[in-house]
């Protein structure tokens, strides 16, 4: 691995680590319907305030953060700038050649980027801070009660562990196989878009070659060894709620408070 | 062509918990037209080594001279090195992509821009070289056996006629027939064509039967190097990372617990051992 990517663990002993995978997960749940509650800029930036605190107490240096939702940041400027150009309404505060800048713009892309940039922090936060087994066997355990519908719920939650694990490895594979074109010549780095796309094709089909091989190989060893996990499991790791899980239910309440009061 | 390394670092995601030391002061010299093998257990830092010498990951610290080519810690564009260096990586088959095999030959000469005619001629010879039939050239290479494909991939490297030419666990997963082939094949390279070899490699009886030249790294530096006879008689250093001696010396050891005077250890032919003995009956006969 050589760069860091969205959703990776970025492991650490802090208080907002070492919180119990199931508050964190049923706290963003709540935290997200809180965002889109919040209708006014000083909600907002209330909640941006708190991210950034949360950010803080998780330890995760800014660089790493930023690295790390950088994708999500083009999207973010994206609407910003589109917001400051497209939105009408209220004073006019900028009048350009083919451009005018109205306040209602403004107050759109601020209010729009902070949200999502809220969302997305929150969200990076939470897989930054919980191991891929902590977290599936967190939303294993909130969805238990979907299992009287006879929804495979174990079922659904492996398949996601499967898919968490196999990101590192399918990208360490890319990376290999880039490697491997460019000391055949490769050149991923010059030409137009077309250009570029193309000079994938030779990396990309081994890359498929090598999931299916993969998945093939795991579910060949699993039915191998007769893996039926949703019936009787027990498990050694015992997830246990502590009392900082009590702070996140106060914090959440606290909030709650705050934005009915703010909105 | 010459390959020099000196104090060559390299290190993995600096500044973060994933950091990591692979390379930690390696240096090592490849003679032009020599065959040199890099031995050592996994983790050792081989393949770390064999990338930056390609030019494909920037050295930390240290530097590594190609023939007149330099590669650094500011060096940003490694073009013109890697167009000298072929590298095969380990289980090359998993890079093969094109819908038939002269097209994923030709994937290298023609990256180099070289005029169709004679990407044709070189992915022909390339075919030749590694004992590829040619009637297997409009085939997908998906459809082919293992053996089959890891000689494509191989001649999809060796079509770009590099001067020296690295490979990563080259027979691994070969059966003993398809293995000795690949390596009697890069014998042939070396000695017939003048390429430089360089085969890395955790099996020494292999390394021991091919190469001319051994580097031995452990914990990401270059513990061991020099002639077979340099490398093997520190059977001490070699033991302390956990690597055995070739199986031809530990026989050797074996007979002189018998022999007096003693065979030299520095035997690593079965002709030679064969003649050496031979030797030994013939004087005893004599009066």
């Amino acid at each position: 691995m050589s760069q860091i990517v969205m959703g990776q663990y970025y492991p650490g002993d802090s208080l907002v680590h070492r919180m119990d995978p199931r508050a964190k997960w049923l706290f963003l749940m709540v935290f997200m319907i809180f965002v889109f509650w919040a209708n006014h800029l000083r909600s907002t930036a209330v909640l941006l305030f708190f991210t950034l605190v949360a950010a803080g107490m998780a330890r995760i240096p800014v660089s790493v953060f930023i690295r790390a939702i950088r994708p999500a940041l083009f999207i973010i400027l994206f609407t910003m700038i589109l917001h400051l150009l497209m939105t009408k309404g209220g004073e006019a505060l900028l009048r350009l050649p083919f451009i005018t800048i109205y306040q209602e713009g403004l107050r759109q892309a601020v209010f729009v980027s902070a949200r999502l940039f809220v969302l997305i922090s929150v969200a990076s936060l939470l897989t930054f801070t919980t191991s891929p087994i902590d977290l599936t066997d967190g939303i294993e355990w909130l969805l238990k009660p979907l299992q009287r519908f006879k929804i495979p719920v174990h079922e659904i939650a492996l398949m996601m562990s499967i898919a968490l694990r196999f990101i590192p490895l399918l990208w360490e594979e890319t990376e290999k196989i880039r490697k491997a074109q460019t000391a055949r010549g490769a050149d991923f780095d010059t030409g137009f878009f077309i250009k570029r796309l193309k000079s994938y094709i030779p990396v990309l089909i081994p890359l498929f070659l090598s999931a299916f091989r993969r998945a093939e190989e795991l579910a060949l060893a699993m039915e191998a060894r007769g893996y039926r996990g949703s019936e009787g499991r027990t498990k050694w790791r015992q997830l246990r709620f502590s009392s900082l899980d009590g702070w996140l239910l106060i914090v959440a309440v606290l909030l709650f408070f705050v934005l009915r009061f703010l909105e | 062509m010459e390959i020099v390394v000196r104090d060559l670092e390299v290190v993995y995601q600096s500044g973060t918990p994933w950091m990591k030391k692979a390379l930690d002061g390696v240096n090592l010299t490849v003679p032009g037209g020599s065959f040199t093998a890099i031995l050592g257990v996994t983790g050792s830092g081989k393949s770390t080594l064999i990338q930056a010498i390609a030019g494909l990951i920037r050295p930390t610290r240290g530097i590594i001279r190609i023939g007149s080519h330099l590669i650094d810690a500011n060096r940003k564009q490694t073009a013109d090195v890697r167009r000298l260096i072929g590298l095969v990586f380990q289980y090359p088959e998993h890079q093969l992509f094109a819908e038939t095999v002269a097209k994923d030959i030709a994937f290298g000469p023609t990256n180099l821009g070289l005029p169709q005619s004679e990407v044709d001629g070189r992915v022909k010879q390339a075919m030749e070289w590694v004992g590829l039939d040619s009637e297997l050239a409009d085939r997908s290479p998906f459809q082919l056996s293992g053996g089959q494909m890891r000689r494509v991939a191989i001649a999809g490297v060796l079509a770009i006629s590099p001067k020296i030419l690295i490979l990563d666990e080259p027979a691994a997963g070969l059966d003993p027939k398809g293995q000795e082939e690949i390596l009697s094949l890069l014998k042939r390279l070396n000695q017939d064509f003048g390429v430089t070899v360089i085969l890395v490699s955790h099996d020494m009886d292999q390394a021991v039967r091919y190469a001319d030249r051994f580097c031995v790294l452990a914990e990401g530096r270059s513990v061991l190097s020099g002639t077979a006879k340099a490398v093997f008689s520190r059977a001490d250093i070699l033991s302390s990372y956990h690597l055995e001696l070739p199986e031809i010396t530990r026989f050797v050891q074996l007979l002189n617990r018998k022999l007096d005077p003693p065979l030299p250890e520095d035997v690593f032919t079965l002709d030679e051992l064969e003649r050496l003995l031979e030797e030994r009956r013939k004087k005893r006969e004599l009066p």
